[in-house]
């Protein structure tokens, strides 16, 4: 077939011809090029609300903090990263060894590179306290308020204001506002500073969270919560996945006392690290480590 | 991983300039490749040349109607404003300009290659409030710098340094950017060193890709490289044979076939890096020793390229593989991770056309390893994570579950369509094709002569799981052009593009099937 004389190709109803030059020769293109003459008219079935390409809307977002390895996690450090997800490794009932050795370079080490092939995952993120049921009831002024799974469970949100002053525990609340076991929403009459910035070794201090009013899984709930703290050490710290030069171990011990009479204590050993925030964690039960009842371990 | 053809060549042509006399590459076709002649004493010390482009397109329906991904990106902008709307455009503006620069003997020869104004989109800078504008203010960047290099021919051979092309073979690895709508094109800081043996041309080639942070020095503030150990530098050896545009002319009127071939390995490699400086959201005030982070980078590349042209058409196969290690992937000083990255790509092209009177026919298919990571590379964001089934960029790498990357991507210059691969894919990646296509010229047609051409592009990706729909079928595209070119050197172009798009490119999370898209575009040249 030559395309020196008209050539008819039709997909649809509608044909194109092209007069090209002096020699007055017609040219007709396929069905594809007919079609989409006809396309024109069709309007966009799948408009996204968000666009990721709109200039405003960071693209290139970029690593948004570098660590610097002074010893200190400085208040910057600590920053949330909304929209965050970290992968952690759950593992059950355990000892764990809290000490850590001294090499031969002086550096203390921990080694909590334990095989993780047995352990469930557990996907942790950290949202906007703006996008939550709860928004209203923790809603003050400064700093970045951000919401995070209290535990590996479904159930609760811990709700945090992060400032210069470091990161602040504001209370507790179910992550949906109707729970089948009933809502908790559980408010610090002040919050509670669970990570002081600059956080470096040796650092101890103390805080209380009294709650009125509050709701317990649909009961009503009142008491004082008394928090003590203690960076106990630093060091390096190396896991299945990754090896952290600089960790600083957060002793925390947790008692709840109700306004009921009834108390409970937990002890809480975390490493944390600069611009990656807590990257281990054991919890433990009366009478405390060495043996933990969970440890969580940050994976990739 | 890429090399310079082109300037190689000339390189060659200084030191055996005797060789032109037979069909070997000689100094006139190499230096017809970069567009001068330095056989003897030049006849000018200095020469130019230019290329002006002007191009407007009209693309349609680019995000094919499938909605968002799991991450909740669609795959190309929409009109923000326009819910209904389907339709973008584009324009731009582009001046090229090589200078060349002769010594008064003929022994060394200096090329810059500017690319003015690159980009300029039509009204996108206007002088004022848009309601009131009447003029549009200067662009930011007046001129990219692409080439500068120098070659001079030295008793042993020729030496070549600067800032020079690195095509090679077909340009699926290195492309230089020639193509009248290539935009870019690879160069890279290099010096090589070419020496003829056994009828091949012999290179060695040092390049500097990355040399890290720089500090102006005290005295006088010229840049210092503040430590080597976090360069990444490459070593090439090559031998190929190629041949200038007139050797071509020459063979072609005889009725002979010119084979041409290639083979080069290289070593790439990176001991430290400082993520601070190019991955960080804002730039550090300062840099601490601790910025400086393990990298262990070693990576081999192989590729080979032959290729044959002749009375009846031309016809060229080339094949590339890498292979090494990511010691330390970590951006964060002071975290490591435990499991490094292995690198396993291959990438294979090949074209064919085969003239019979004033029509073509011909055959081009390629593949470019990949596995079942979700989407292709996110080119332009390095920090992208992995992302789940049913994205089209991401990472290709998963931590401990999937340290294998083995996407290859072709270089984005070697164009094969105009949407799925061009726009939305970014570049041949993780996919195979094949592309039959028949051309018709009329020669002479008014002052110039007359193209016709039509392409239809059928591709897969290699691993169902890689594509957003989760099958292996991508898509067919029917690729129409229409070129008409002066012996002025001026030319017009109209090009369209169909794509018909198949499972592969899905949105099954969402139940919605891609519909298709389809690009217009003009692209006017001035050759100066």
């Amino acid at each position: 077939m030559s395309l020196n004389r008209r050539h008819l190709l039709e997909s649809g109803a509608k044909r194109v011809h092209l007069l090209v030059g002096s020699t007055q020769r017609k040219f007709w293109f396929g069905s594809a090029v007919v079609a989409t003459v006809v396309a024109g008219c069709v309007d966009n079935a799948t408009h996204p609300e968000v666009q990721p390409w709109l200039p405003s809307a960071g693209l290139h977002g970029g690593v948004a903090c570098v660590p610097n390895q002074d010893g200190a996690i400085a208040a910057s450090e600590m920053a949330p990263i909304l929209g965050a997800t970290a992968r952690f490794r759950i593992a059950g009932p355990r000892p764990v060894d809290l000490g850590g050795v001294i090499d031969a370079n002086g550096l203390r080490t921990w080694d909590w590179s334990w095989s993780a092939a047995a352990e469930p995952g557990h996907l942790s993120a950290v949202r906007s306290l703006a996008d939550q049921w709860y928004a209203k009831q923790f809603a003050q002024a400064g700093g970045t308020l951000f919401a995070a799974p209290f535990d590996v469970g479904p159930e609760f949100d811990a709700v945090y204001r992060h400032d210069e002053g470091g990161v602040w525990l504001l209370g507790l609340a179910s992550r949906t506002e109707h729970p089948s076991a009933g809502q908790t929403l559980l408010r610090y009459e002040a919050p509670v500073l669970t990570v002081k910035a600059p956080l470096v070794a040796g650092l101890k201090w103390s805080a209380q969270g009294a709650i009125k009013n509050g709701i317990l899984r649909g009961l009503p709930y009142a008491g004082t919560d008394s928090y003590d703290f203690e960076v106990v050490a630093a060091g390096k710290l190396t896991l299945p996945d990754l090896t952290v030069a600089q960790a600083l171990q957060l002793r925390a011990l947790v008692t709840a006392q109700s306004v009921y009479g009834t108390s409970a204590a937990r002890s809480q050993a975390s490493f944390v690290a600069e611009c990656v925030g807590e990257i281990a964690r054991a919890t433990a039960a009366p009478p405390g480590f060495p043996q933990a009842s969970e440890v969580r371990r940050l994976a990739l | 991983m890429r090399w310079t053809q082109a300037a190689l060549t000339a390189s060659w042509a200084i030191a055996a300039a005797p060789a032109q006399a037979s069909d070997r590459p000689g100094l006139a076709e190499a230096a017809a490749q970069v567009g001068v002649e330095i056989d003897g004493r030049p006849a000018s010390a200095v020469e130019a040349m230019a290329e002006l482009r002007a191009r407007a397109a009209w693309l349609y329906n680019l995000d094919l109607d499938r909605g968002v991904d799991p991450a909740g990106r669609s795959i190309y902008p929409v009109p923000p404003a326009s819910p209904a709307s389907q339709s973008l455009r584009h324009g731009d503006l582009r001046l090229r300009t090589d200078v060349v620069l002769h010594t008064p003997r003929g022994g060394g020869v200096a090329v810059v290659r500017l690319d003015w104004f690159d980009g300029l989109a039509p009204g996108a800078a206007p002088d004022g409030p848009p309601i009131a504008a009447v003029g549009q203010a200067p662009p930011v960047r007046i001129a990219s710098l692409r080439r500068a290099y120098g070659v001079l021919a030295l008793p042993f051979g020729a030496l070549a340094v600067g800032r020079m092309n690195a095509h090679w073979g077909l340009g699926m690895v290195g492309h230089g950017g020639d193509g009248a709508d290539s935009d870019g094109g690879d160069a890279v800081d290099r010096a090589a060193l070419v020496t003829p043996l056994f009828g091949h041309l012999w290179a060695v080639a040092f390049d500097w890709a990355a040399t890290g942070p720089q500090a102006p020095r005290p005295a006088d503030g010229m840049p210092i490289d503040l430590d080597p150990s976090d360069d990444v530098r490459a070593l090439t050896f090559a031998v190929f044979q190629t041949r200038g545009a007139p050797a071509h002319a020459r063979r072609l009127r005889a009725g002979r076939t010119t084979w041409e071939y290639g083979a080069l390995a290289s070593l790439r490699w990176q001991d430290r890096d400082v993520p601070a400086t190019w991955a960080a959201a804002s730039p550090p005030d300062a840099l601490r020793a601790s910025d400086w982070v393990a990298r262990d980078l070693r990576m081999w590349t192989g590729d080979a390229f032959v290729r044959a042209t002749g009375p009846w058409g031309r016809a060229g196969v080339e094949l590339a593989a890498a292979s090494g290690d990511i010691g330390a992937v970590s951006l964060l000083p002071g975290t490591s991770v435990r499991q490094p990255i292995a690198i396993r790509q291959w990438g294979a092209a090949a074209q064919s056309a085969f003239d019979a009177g004033s029509w073509t026919l011909g055959l081009d298919a390629g593949a470019a390893s990949g596995d079942s990571a979700p989407g292709v590379a996110a080119w332009r964001d390095s920090t992208a994570p992995f992302g789940p089934l049913g994205v089209i960029r991401g990472a290709q790498v998963d931590g401990p579950r999937d340290h294998l990357l083995s996407e290859f991507r072709f270089n984005p210059n070697y164009r094969i369509d105009r949407i799925l691969f061009r726009e939305l894919y970014g570049a041949v990646a993780d996919a195979a094709y094949l592309r039959p296509h028949l051309a018709r010229s009329w020669t002479p047609f008014g002052a110039g002569d007359l193209r016709a051409e039509i392409a239809v592009l059928a591709s897969w990706a290699l691993a169902a799981a890689s594509a957003p729909g989760g099958a292996r079928p991508l898509g067919i595209e029917v690729d129409p052009t229409l070129t008409y070119r002066t012996v002025d050197g001026t030319s017009v172009q109209v090009q369209h593009a169909l794509l018909v798009p198949l499972a592969g490119l899905d949105n099954p999370a969402a139940g919605l099937k891609a519909r298709w898209a389809q690009l217009w575009r003009v692209q006017v040249g001035w050759a100066f």
